[in-house]
Formats: structure tokens, C-alpha cells, sequence
């Protein structure tokens, strides 16, 4: 996404560096591996350096002292073998440590996801975490390869200094001082393409974010036939990344230009310089076939220093965004160290609606949102957070809460891949509880059982066919029917206290009398709340607790002459 | 791999690709050429200069040699500006025509987004596609902003630094060309292995990042069912698929690579060894020597550019075989503009299976809309009504049959007609990255703010809307503020009362809201409808009693069809289902 996720994050420490912190624990995890990996380059770039050291002194040495040109020649191919050989390794350890931040990333961030719970949902978009665990830790992977890069050609540097030092300081020195020099020249043209890089990427995020957003909301798109004003408004953002795009490619052209340049001029003038002392005597002419040598090398360390500088900021961007997805604090974190009471009666802090244990009441509201505020409260997602028995659950450890108190969303998702180990939520559900589980939400029929069989109760014994793969969010199956798999597996929670949120609102009238009569028996004697304006299941419940102006307690039939009351039952 | 496109589509993509942009490309061309001439002066002065040194050592030297040094270095920095002028304009135009390139595949690629069958998208996922959005665009920008430029100058100056060694020594730049036969069998031979494993990595990490983009939708179930392990595993599993995918890419390049890298350094040490022997034997001087010698040094340097971005390209071709795979093969068959006065919708012996391994949903239906007419479609849960719903509305297309608007098929309609005629509203909700009048502009693009104002009023939203801190630029969607989905299913209705179309179909389109707010919206709802045909499923029957037509869907058969008081009559499926309903 365009903006930086963590304006929503007020809660920042203000001494906090998060570039610093992200790029040490993306960085430093893998130090031996970049070390590894610079001492390679050193060995592939320096050896290139050689390659004219060799030439020159094999042309100087077989030309005009006539020797034997043999050696040379076996030391050359050895140097290109070595060249060739550290330069696979390089490439091997630098794609290996490319994934290793990628899979970093991926493992802090499902981490945080299953920390944050929920409320990561309300804090990122599905885009944006997409984009932190590609782009953002691909980004890593390109600044370990700038930081091999930019060891090695250092490297190379100096031993192309040391060599030529040998032969002549004079030129050793114009080279050391020569090249930072040029570098320096090149700050402002630097600076103005960074500036230019920084506007290219803002826009590509926008057109990125555009993009993403387009593919989440397809299916919504297409009932509405909004694809033209979409792509009217990407085609927009795609124009603007072009203007950016160029505005960058003008800069990198300046320094390609200054790239053959200022190498150029010192060139001619090491050339110039060295011909006249070779005149003199003072220099060997093999020598000045090297220095050519040495400086078309010594170009690269230029190219990767203008490569490494994009790189360097493109990471610091990708930090504060990993960052502030690794930094974000669940809000509500139950995390006491009371033990949850045996007896499972809840209450509401905020309304004061209580649940009588071991029995299925109803929650009927005039808002269905404020009913799932209620029940988030009551399952401990949200402050403050509901009391079991006289305990508050924030004093109680978030595992007992989750494991006693289950709460079944009205959007709760269904994962991709095989129905049956979803069903089988903790691994140690047989057969028949899942079949029970899918009997009580007459789901049955998803799952092989013929529709002529569907009042049958207790269901027919056959073969089911559990073992149904699922698409991602459970695509491909009608709103009731998936609606009908998350009961099932909200069942099988087999927790003390279960809430249900809205759990038959996609399903036809028959069916939802057939799941509140099986329901009503399958949890006999735990508690179980639902939130619901389904006159089917308030006709099997023990207790309704109308939330109106007030809070009311009865029964479905005594409640049913009361108009506000009917006003938020389905009639 | 799903929808991933052949090697031979990508190559015809990236040729129509170029030629649009032809003029562009000969230019570029053209210069690059230049540039890599002007880059041939340098090692000829130099090796000029190495001469004159060469034959005053030996003794030889004309009188003037300082005059005619200095004569060879002004030619040298007058070579050199030259050479800069041209690089500079070389490459800014390769790079101009990069970011020309690229932004007409980003275009092509959303349009095939917006056009692709929404089953291909069910199959593909959410997750693989976003990875396509960011990842793959990311890596096919590189490959079009960096390895193309960079393969194009250093293939045309390796060629001209070729040519213009030939013409310095024929004999000793002939002993070079031994290793071309050697490095282009191997870099054929990779290019026929690398690509499809390579393919194999990216959708690999696109699965990784699946998991994880699948598991921060759920986050709610993971917490709810404690289930932090199970999708850790999961991710686990995927991440050593990964590794073994990487690991069969390096075995393709430990063979291939250092082949190709000692091919590229190999025209030193030939030029080396011959030369020496030939200026021996008195066939070429020492000044040829030293020029091509100097000219093999660059080669080799540009030989490596040019596998390299050989290689940057060829994974780029395969993330660009990932965008390509989502966009529609040949042409589309949605040709027709035109409609008669008063279409009305027509289903004449519809199937539908989502595909052809599941079993049918619907088996065979028929069904004519009245203009003008209301039509309840009822059932129970997993008949087939959503199913049939989407039809109707031309999302999907029929297996086998027809769905016909004025007689033409809704799938060789005009998407953009289609949409000005049928709409489809679901409970599924999504508010789009934007300002809220973008969301509702969505609908009607040219719609006034009081327009808008008076949609939002008339589905009951002009409240929370008016409470909205920027009005209608408050930005929505993303993690900004996201909507209560009452008010993004309100949302969803505001822009069909925009759109205003003849046909509409609704799918549960006001089970998220209260059964209050739900009676409102309809009957606000039902005075804009009006005159207009509305498919409608229901499960809240009193709904369907108010209808025309209802249509009552049993197991992907049409079992009953007609008015309420009919069918009551009937005592069939209907009377059951209400029954059932009202007890």
C-alpha cells in the first residue's frame, strides 16, 4: 500500500530505529553467510584484476625478452579458472541467502499474524502484508548482493592499485585518488537520481497497491461492471509511474554517460602520462596494455556504488514497512495467571448481560453489530474483556480462554486444502465426531449424503466423503454451504462455552429448523450463546436475552408480543 | 503451474510488444550501434600509442614522437566525447523505451485481470495472484529496465568490437571465434532447462507467500482454534519445497554457468598465446597485438554483461509468462454491441459444473424474465441459486446452454454493454482502495456529488455517510477505516441505484443487515426498482411473497415455478418451504 502502515501505530517508542532493528535481524542473522559471500567476490573480482596483470607481463615477457609464453599462458587459464569457479560460489550463496530472507520474513510475519490474531486485519490489508513478504524481503536480497558486490570490487580496487604501485607509484596514486574523485563528481547527479528513484517507487507502490486492490475486490467488480472506471483510474496511476519512470531514466542516462567519461579521461591521461615515461625508459610498453586492463575493471566498483546507493535506500524503505508490521502490539492480549473456573458463567462489563451455565441462550439486539461487540467481549477479543465466573478473562492465560471459550465469526474462514483435517480442528477427533459435528449443521449432504436423506435423524451410516479439497476461503461453495462447514467445525471445538454469531443467516428456513433442533441437543448441558433474529433457533433455546433500550430476559414465546422485539426478529 | 503461458506465447508477446513501439526500437538501435563504434576508438589510439612506444624502444622512433603522442591523445579525448554523447543518448533511450514497454504490459496485464472468467481466479487464489501483482511485476520491471538495455549495448558492442578487431587482425581475432560454437550450445542448452525450473522456484515462493497471505485472512480461525503450529507447519512444508526448487536451479547453473563464464574469458588467453606466436613469426606487430589484446579484455567484459542479462531476462520472461498467463487467449468473443429495444433475459437448458472433475450444480434449467418482472429465486442451502444467479447476471457462462438477453448470448455481449443492462449484487462486500465517491463512481462514472448523495439516501446510508470526516473524499478501503460490512453491503447498494440498470440480480444482497435495516433498504430499494426486472434470492420467505414469480430451486432443477398463492395452492416444495418457515 501507498502510505506506511504505521500511522496506524500511535504507540511507537520514540528512541526506536527501525531501519536499525530490521536491517540487524535480516542482516545479522546471516552474517557468516554475507561474509562467505564478500570473500568470494573478492576472490572473482580480484582474480579478475590478474587477468590484464598477466597479459601485460606475458606480452612484455615474450616479446621482448623473447621467454617462453607456456607459463603464462597455464597461469592465465588457472586464474580463469579460479575467476569461474568463484563466481558460480558467489551466485550460489547469494541465492541462498536471498531466500533465507525471504523465508525470514515469511516466518516473523506469519509469527506476528498469529500473535495479532484478528486484529491484523484491521490494521493491514491483505495487499499490503503480500507486498512486505515479496517486494519489502526481496529487497534484502538484492542489498546482500550490493553489499558482496561493492566488497569485492573495493577489493579489487586496491589490489589494482598495489599492482600498478608496483610499476610506477605515480600512477598507482592518480588511480587511488583518480577514481574516489570521480565519485565525488558524481554525488550531484547521484543525489537528484535518488530523489528521482525514491518519486518512481512511491508511485509503482500506488499502482502496485491499485493492482492489488483489483484482484481482492474481482468478483465484486464483475457483478457491478466498474472494470472500465478501474482501469481508467490504473491507467492513471500507470501514467504517472511512466512520467516518474522517465524522469529517473534521464539521471541513470547522465551517469552512463558519465560512466565512459570520467573512467575516459583518466584513462587517456594514465595512458598519456605512462607512454611518456615508457619513452623515457622509465616504464615497460606491456605495462600500458594492463593499465587499460586495470581501469575497464575498475569501472564496475562505479556502477555498483550508483547500484548499491538505490539499494541501500530501497532496503531502508522495505525496513520501516517490515518494521512496522513487526512492531505492531496486539491491543487486547489476555496474559494473567488466574485459572479458568470450572463452571462457565459469563458476563458482559460493558452491558452487563450474563450467560447462565450449561444453557443455550439466545442474543437478540436491534443492532446485529453491537451483538458481536457483545460476543467479542464475552469470548475476551475485545476490551473489556468478559469476566467467567467472577474472573475477568484479561487475568485468565489467552490459551485457557481460547480453549474454553470458543467464538464462531460470522466471517470466519475456511482454510485451502483437505476438509476433514479442518474438521478435525486439534487432531484428535474421530470419524464419528466429525460426522456428528456435520449431521448437527446439516452439512451431511456436502459430503455425499443423497438429499432424500437429509431430515433422516440420526443420519444414514455410509461412507462420507470428508476428505474434500477446498479452495482458499472455501471458493466454489454456496454462502449456506459454507456456512454450514464453519458450525460443524465450530462444534468439534468441543469447547465449555460457545458462541455463535449469526450461524444460520445464509441458510434456508428448513434447514435452519433442522440445524436449531440438532444444535439445541448436540450441546445439551454447556453453555452455548448465538446471536441471532432466526425465529427457529429462538424457538429451541432456554433463554433469550433481548439487548433493546435496555436488557430484557425471557423466553422466545413470552417476548414475541413486543414490538421492538419483533422488529428484530426475521418474521 | 496455473496459468502460466508457453514459452512460444511469451516470445510472440514480447515481438508484438517491440513492434509497437518500433520507431522507438530501430532508434535505439541505431544509437546503440553508434555508441559501441565510438567505444572501438579508444583501444585503436591506444594500441597506436603502444606503437610508437613499441618502435622507440626498438630504436625505430620518428624524430617528432612527442608531437604525434599528443596528437593520438587529443584524437583519444576527442573519441571520447563522442563516445559519451552517444552512450548518453543510447541509453536514455533504452531506458525511455523500457519504461514504454513496461507500462503498456502493467495495462495489458489489469485489463486481462478485469477480463479474465472469475473461475480461473477462484483457481488461481487471491495470494498467487497479488504475488503476481508485486513480485512478478517487480522482476519483469528489472529485466525491462536493467538486463534489456544492458544485454542490448554489450551484444551490439561485443559485435562491433569483433568487427573492428577483424579489421586490425584478421588472423589473430580468428582464433577468438573457436569459443562462439562452445558458449552458444551451452547457453542453449541452459536456456531449454533453466526457464522451466526457474518457473518452478517463482511459483514455489508464490505458494510461501500464499500461505502466509491465507493465514493473515483467517487470523481470527488461527487464534480461534489455536491452530499457530498447524499453519506454521504448513508454511514449513512450503518453504522446503522451495529450497529443493532452488536447489535444482543451482545444479542447472553449477553445469552451465562456469562454462559460460570461462567461454567469456577464454578470448584473452587465445588472443595471448597466438599473438605472441604470430608477432614471432614477424605476421602481425606488436601494435596489432596490443590493440586486439586490448579489444579481448573489453570482449570478455561484455561477454559477461551479456550472459548475465541473458539470465536476468530469461527470469524475467518466466515472472512475464505469469502476467501473460492471466491475460485471454485470441480474441475475445464479446463482439456484439448492439441489443433490440426491449431485451428480456432468457435461460434455456442450463448446466453448470465449475469443473469438468466436480459434479454438475445445475442440471438443465429453464427460465424466461418478463420485463419488468420480479422473480424470487428460492431453495435450499446448496441447490444452485448463487450458481444460477451468476449465470443470469453473465458472470460465469453456462457449461451447456444458453443464457440469451434479447436472443444474443450473454458471452459474446460486450462486458461494458452487459454491465449497462445486468447487474449482480452478492453479500460478499468489498470496498475499494479510494475516496468514497470513487466507490460509488464505480457504478456511474459520471455521476454528480448530488447524485451520489441521493444513492446513498435512498439504501438508508446518508447518515454514517454524512459522518464520514471528509465527506465524500473520505479515503476507504485498505487498513484506513475499514467499513462495517453493514455499511459496505449499503455501499454495494448505493451503486446499483447509480448504475441503474434494466436487469438487476441480487444474492442475498441485505442478509448482513439487521432484519430492520434490512426491511428499510428493501423498500427503499423496492421504489427504485420499479419497472425494472429484478432476479432476487431470498431465504427470508416474506420476501419471496411479495414477488411476481417465485422460482423455486431444488437440488439444480427448476422444481416449481409460479405466483405465491399458486404455488401455495400447489401444496408442493414451496408450501413445505413455507411452511417450514412459518411454524
Amino acid at each position: 500500500m501507498a502510505a506506511t502502515p504505521s500511522a496506524s501505530l500511535p504507540e511507537f517508542h520514540p528512541d526506536h530505529r527501525p531501519t536499525r532493528e530490521v536491517f540487524g535481524w535480516l542482516l545479522g542473522g546471516q552474517r557468516l553467510r554475507i561474509t562467505l559471500l564478500v570473500l568470494l567476490y573478492c576472490c572473482f573480482f580480484g582474480f579478475q584484476i590478474l587477468v590484464p596483470y598477466l597479459v601485460g607481463r606475458a606480452v612484455q615477457d615474450g616479446i621482448e625478452n623473447g621467454g617462453g609464453i607456456a607459463r603464462w599462458a597455464l597461469l592465465l587459464a588457472g586464474v580463469i579458472a579460479v575467476v569461474t569457479v568463484s563466481g558460480y560460489a558467489a551466485w550460489a550463496v547469494l541465492e541462498m541467502a536471498r531466500l533465507d530472507g525471504i523465508v525470514r520474513t515469511e516466518r516473523a510475519v506469519l509469527q506476528q499474524i498469529n500473535r495479532l490474531g484478528g486484529e491484523i486485519g484491521h490494521r493491514f490489508s491483505a495487499g499490503d502484508i503480500v507486498s512486505i513478504t515479496s517486494s519489502d524481503a526481496a529487497s534484502f536480497g538484492t542489498l546482500i548482493a550490493t553489499i558482496g558486490h561493492v566488497g569485492g570490487s573495493l577489493f579489487s580496487f586496491f589490489l589494482a592499485v598495489a599492482l600498478l604501485a608496483a610499476q610506477s607509484v605515480d600512477l598507482a596514486l592518480a588511480v587511488l585518488f583518480g577514481i574516489p574523485f570521480m565519485l565525488l563528481c558524481l554525488r550531484p547527479t547521484f543525489t537528484s537520481l535518488e530523489t528521482r528513484n525514491a518519486a518512481q517507487r512511491s508511485k509503482l507502490a500506488t499502482v502496485n497497491s491499485l493492482a492489488g486492490d483489483t484482484a481482492i475486490g474481482l468478483r465484486v467488480l464483475r457483478g457491478l461492471g466498474g472494470e472500465d472506471y478501474f482501469a481508467n483510474r490504473y491507467q492513471t496511476a500507470c501514467h504517472n509511474l511512466q512520467r516518474a519512470g522517465e524522469a529517473t531514466a534521464r539521471s541513470r542516462a547522465v551517469l552512463e554517460g558519465a560512466q565512459v567519461l570520467l573512467p575516459g579521461i583518466l584513462l587517456l591521461a594514465v595512458v598519456w602520462w605512462g607512454a611518456r615515461k615508457a619513452v623515457a625508459g622509465q616504464l615497460a610498453p606491456g605495462a600500458v596494455v594492463a593499465f587499460y586492463g586495470y581501469l575497464t575493471l575498475l569501472v564496475r566498483p562505479l556502477r555498483f556504488t550508483i547500484l548499491g546507493i538505490s539499494a541501500v535506500a530501497r532496503a531502508r524503505v522495505a525496513a520501516r514497512r517490515i518494521h512496522s508490521l513487526l512492531a505492531a502490539q496486539p491491543s487486547v492480549r489476555p496474559a494473567g495467571t488466574e485459572t479458568f473456573p470450572q463452571e462457565v458463567e459469563l458476563r458482559d462489563p460493558e452491558t452487563g448481560i450474563s450467560i447462565s451455565a450449561g444453557r443455550f441462550t439466545a442474543l437478540v439486539d436491534e443492532s446485529p453489530t453491537r451483538a458481536t461487540a457483545v460476543l467479542e467481549r464475552l469470548a475476551g477479543y475485545a476490551e473489556p474483556t468478559g469476566e467467567v465466573t467472577g474472573v475477568p478473562l484479561s487475568d485468565v492465560p489467552i490459551e485457557q480462554v481460547r480453549a474454553r471459550i470458543h467464538m464462531l465469526h460470522h466471517d470466519a474462514h475456511l482454510f485451502s486444502g483437505d476438509l476433514h483435517d479442518q474438521l478435525n480442528v486439534d487432531g484428535e477427533r474421530s470419524r464419528d465426531d466429525i460426522i456428528r459435528a456435520l449431521h448437527t449443521a446439516a452439512a451431511l449432504d456436502i459430503v455425499g449424503l443423497d438429499p432424500a436423506d437429509v431430515e433422516l435423524d440420526p443420519p444414514r451410516d455410509q461412507p462420507y466423503a470428508t476428505h474434500l479439497a477446498l479452495r482458499e476461503r472455501g471458493r466454489g461453495l454456496s454462502g449456506g454451504q459454507l456456512q454450514r462447514l464453519v458450525l460443524a467445525r465450530a462444534l468439534l471445538a468441543e469447547s465449555d462455552a460457545l458462541l455463535l454469531d449469526r450461524p444460520t443467516s445464509a441458510v434456508d428456513a428448513r434447514t435452519e429448523r433442522r440445524i436449531a433442533a440438532r444444535l439445541a441437543r448436540h450441546r445439551a448441558g454447556r453453555t452455548t450463546v448465538v446471536a441471532t433474529s432466526s425465529p427457529h433457533l429462538l424457538a429451541v433455546v432456554d433463554e433469550v436475552v433481548f439487548h433493546g433500550k435496555q436488557v430484557w430476559r425471557g423466553t422466545h414465546a413470552e417476548f414475541r408480543k413486543h414490538p421492538a422485539y419483533r422488529r428484530s426478529v426475521r418474521q | 503451474m496455473k496459468a502460466t503461458a508457453e514459452p512460444s506465447r511469451v516470445r510472440t508477446y514480447a515481438y508484438a510488444l517491440l513492434r509497437g513501439e518500433s520507431r522507438f526500437v530501430v532508434a535505439a538501435a541505431a544509437l546503440n550501434i553508434a555508441a559501441a563504434l565510438a567505444a572501438l576508438g579508444m583501444p585503436s589510439v591506444l594500441g597506436g600509442i603502444t606503437e610508437l612506444i613499441a618502435a622507440e624502444v626498438q630504436g625505430q622512433g620518428s624524430p617528432d614522437l612527442l608531437r604525434q603522442l599528443n596528437l593520438r591523445a587529443l584524437a583519444g579525448g576527442v573519441i571520447l566525447i563522442a563516445q559519451t554523447l552517444l552512450a548518453w543518448w543510447a541509453s536514455r533511450c533504452v531506458l525511455l523505451l523500457g519504461e514504454r514497454l513496461l507500462r503498456r504490459l502493467r495495462e495489458d496485464f489489469l485489463d486481462g485481470l478485469l477480463t479474465m472468467p472469475p473461475a480461473t481466479v477462484e483457481d488461481i487464489g487471491t495470494g498467487d495472484l497479488l504475488s503476481r501483482v508485486t513480485g512478478d511485476s517487480d522482476q519483469v520491471g528489472r529485466a525491462f529496465l536493467q538486463a534489456f538495455p544492458s544485454l542490448f549495448v554489450n551484444a551490439t558492442t561485443a559485435m562491433v568490437l569483433l568487427i573492428g578487431s577483424c579489421s586490425v587482425s584478421p588472423v589473430l581475432t580468428s582464433t577468438v571465434l573457436v569459443v562462439f560454437p562452445v558458449l552458444i550450445t551451452s547457453l542453449r542448452w541452459y536456456l531449454a532447462r533453466y526457464p522451466k525450473s526457474f518457473g518452478v522456484l517463482m511459483a514455489r515462493l508464490a505458494a510461501m507467500n500464499a500461505v502466509v497471505a491465507e493465514s493473515a485472512d483467517g487470523a481470527r480461525t488461527i487464534d480461534a482454534f489455536r491452530w499457530q503450529d498447524r499453519r506454521v507447519n504448513t508454511l514449513e512444508e512450503e518453504v522446503t519445497c522451495t529450497r529443493s526448487a532452488l536447489r535444482r536451479t543451482m545444479l542447472l547453473r553449477g553445469v552451465l554457468f562456469p562454462t559460460l563464464d570461462f567461454c567469456s574469458l577464454l578470448p584473452t588467453l587465445t588472443t595471448l598465446v597466438f599473438g605472441v606466436i604470430l608477432v614471432r613469426q614477424g605476421r602481425i606487430d606488436i601494435g596489432a597485438l596490443t590493440t586486439v589484446a586490448l579489444l579481448m579484455q573489453t570482449l570478455s567484459s561484455h561477454l559477461i554483461s551479456v550472459v548475465d542479462s541473458i539470465d536476468q531476462l530469461q527470469m524475467g520472461s518466466a515472472s512475464l509468462a505469469r502476467l501473460i498467463g492471466i491475460m485471454p487467449t485470441g480474441e475475445s468473443k464479446r463482439t456484439i454491441r448492439h441489443l433490440p429495444a426491449e431485451p428480456f433475459l432468457e435461460a434455456s437448458g442450463v448446466r453448470y459444473s465449475y469443473d469438468s472433475a466436480l459434479p454438475e450444480v445445475l442440471h438443465g434449467i429453464d427460465l424466461e424474465l418478463r420485463p419488468g418482472e420480479h422473480l424470487a429465486l428460492v431453495g435450499p442451502t446448496g441447490a444452485g441459486k448463487t450458481t444460477l444467479a451468476r449465470l443470469l447476471a453473465g458472470i460465469d457462462v453456462a457449461t451447456a446452454g444458453s443464457v440469451t438477453l434479447g436472443g444474443v448470448p450473454l458471452s459474446e455481449l460486450d462486458l461494458p454493454v452487459l454491465r449497462r443492462q445486468v447487474l449482480l449484487i452478492t453479500q460478499e462486500s468489498h470496498v475499494f482502495v479510494g475516496s468514497l465517491a470513487d466507490n460509488l463512481r464505480i457504478a456511474a462514472p459520471s455521476a454528480t456529488d448530488a447524485e451520489l448523495a441521493a444513492a446513498l439516501a435512498a439504501v438508508g446510508a446518508a447518515d454514517w455517510a454524512a459522518q464520514l470526516p471528509n465527506g465524500f473524499e473520505t479515503r476507504l478501503g485498505g487498513h484506513r477505516s475499514p467499513l462495517a460490512p453493514e455499511h459496505a453491503q449499503q455501499l454495494a447498494l448505493a451503486r446499483v441505484v447509480l448504475a441503474a440498470p434494466r436487469i438487476l440480480v441480487l444474492d442475498e444482497a441485505t442478509s448482513m443487515l439487521s432484519p430492520a435495516a434490512a426491511r428499510g433498504t428493501e423498500q427503499t430499494l423496492a421504489r427504485f426498482l420499479a419497472g425494472r426486472t429484478v432476479v432476487s434470492v431470498v431465504h427470508h420467505l416474506n420476501a419471496a411473497r411479495e414477488a411476481d414469480r417465485i422460482a423455486v430451486l431444488v437440488n439444480g432443477r427448476l422444481a416449481e415455478i409460479g405466483t405465491h398463492s399458486r404455488l401455495m395452492a400447489q401444496q408442493g416444495e414451496y408450501f413445505r418451504l413455507w411452511s417450514a418457515w412459518r411454524a
